[in-house]
């Protein structure tokens, strides 16, 4: 009501928790967490491209990641070149990692 | 093999939630969810593969997190017939009720805490736990108190705004919105804040829907002078927001929430409370009685005018009472004409077999 409880990320968390599983070892990261961030990823490069198509079915994270990726122009180019999981290495997750906590941290 | 503190953390809530099934909830979904929590945490620790530690870690969070909200949930804690309410609102935002559990906090303040939408999935695969969660706390001091406990609205609010990105979708659609006190161009920090402040107006004017002005009188209390932080809006402001719902003035934001619910195909915000006069009950001391669940949400706004100017008026016994003893009879009143309309629901709908 007059202060927020402690959730910096929102409903971006599981993102965040991707990237940090993606520093250490890629192959422990469950597969449902892979989907659910692809997906996310997936629609919210769709929204920054034409918001309109926001409707009923969009994913709430993808939104709020679209909206993230609108303000940081870093954390725009880092999505933007993610095209699957395999071919992001610890340094590229780190720097994603910290353009995303830098979109949410004011 | 190192000792690991977040095994150890593992079982400390194990044993606290057995503890926990030992104990009574209104709704008996609590008990299922408490045997779920308890599985996950055997899985956890009996697992074959290593789990990573961080999503252990995450995992432990969540569950520590679930423990505090549902040790507030006893029938001998949580504030039942604020809930019930709540429950109600769900019904036209939600394919199905979720469960509600309160925590009560020592704190001048209410909160809306998520489940992580990753454990949610994780839960749901692993375990089946198909209920949405919805988390909120408030001061214990509040617990029965139903007049003040009306902010619990704007905290299902928070819950509704970030199931469906409400906020988020009126910012992708209108990029250049501006806010009352923000003007030019924004840095990422004030697009932040705008976004905040966003998140606050949607939750005020959600709960102003169901509680009308009770919610700009409660918050002109609990926060008189409030001036404008990085998460909040000055209270004057969300004050003028809230009285342009429920007068029916147009204005942009409420117009830009409606824009982004109808894109997300959620009803619009509008007025779901119906007066009541309690005027005549509450002054010979007496309950109203309620007839509709749209009552139920309105006795908030006239339970709060009576309080702020008819009790003062009233004639004996209330001319002999102390504030502090209006204060507590009016709520015992908005409890009791809310507990009396529960009774006659669920018997009106209960099957013929089991009256």
């Amino acid at each position: 009501m007059l202060a927020n409880a402690p959730e910096p990320l929102g409903n971006l968390e599981p993102l965040r928790l991707l990237f940090l599983l993606l520093r250490g070892n890629p192959a422990e990261i469950p597969e449902s967490l892979k989907q659910q961030a692809l997906a996310i990823i997936e629609q919210a490069r769709q929204i920054v491209t034409d918001a309109n198509i926001i409707d009923g079915d969009t994913l709430p994270e993808a939104i709020a990641l679209a909206l993230a990726m609108r303000s940081s122009q870093q954390l725009a180019q880092d999505i933007s070149q993610i095209h699957g999981l395999d071919n992001i290495d610890p340094a590229r997750a780190d720097r994603t990692l910290e353009h995303l906590n830098a979109a949410f941290a004011g | 093999m190192p000792h690991l503190l977040v095994d150890t953390n593992l079982r400390l809530l194990k044993s606290r939630l057995e503890a926990l099934d030992d104990n009574a909830y209104f709704d008996l979904r609590i008990t299922a969810y408490v045997r779920q929590l308890r599985k996950i945490i055997e899985t956890l620790l009996s697992a074959s593969a290593p789990v990573p530690n961080q999503l252990k870690h995450f995992i432990t969070h969540q569950i520590w997190r679930a423990t505090e909200f549902i040790a507030g949930s006893t029938t001998r804690l949580q504030p039942y017939e604020s809930v019930y309410g709540l429950q109600c609102a769900t019904r036209e935002w939600l394919p199905q009720e979720p469960l509600i559990v309160t925590a009560l906090i020592q704190e001048p303040n209410f909160y809306f805490l998520g489940v992580n939408p990753l454990f949610k999935n994780l839960a749901s695969a692993g375990l089946g736990i198909a209920d949405e969660i919805v988390q909120i706390s408030l001061p214990e001091i509040y617990r029965q108190k139903p007049l003040y406990s009306i902010a619990v609205y704007h905290e299902l609010g928070h819950y509704i705004d970030t199931n469906f990105s409400v906020s988020d979708t009126v910012l992708a659609l209108n990029p250049q919105l501006a806010l009352p006190g923000m003007t030019g161009p924004m840095s990422p920090e004030q697009q932040l804040m705008r976004r905040r402040h966003l998140r606050e107006y949607f939750a005020d004017l959600f709960a102003a829907c169901y509680c009308g002005v009770a919610i700009k009188r409660f918050l002109e209390g609990f926060a008189p002078d409030a001036t404008a932080s990085a998460s909040h809006p000055e209270s004057y402001q969300r004050w003028q927001v809230i009285q342009a719902l429920v007068s029916g003035t147009q204005h942009f934001l409420v117009d830009a929430f409606n824009q982004a619910l109808k894109a997300r195909r959620l009803p619009p915000l509008s007025l779901r409370y119906e007066r009541v006069n309690v005027s005549q009950q509450f002054k010979a001391i007496r309950p109203v009685t309620l007839s509709s669940i749209k009552q139920v949400y309105g006795i908030f706004d006239a339970a709060w005018e009576f309080l702020d100017s008819e009790a003062d008026n009233a004639q004996d016994p209330w001319n002999r009472m102390d504030p502090g003893e209006i204060e507590r009879v009016v709520n015992d009143l908005v409890e009791k004409s809310i507990r009396n309309w529960m009774v006659r629901e669920r018997w009106e709908h209960a099957p013929l077999t089991s009256r």
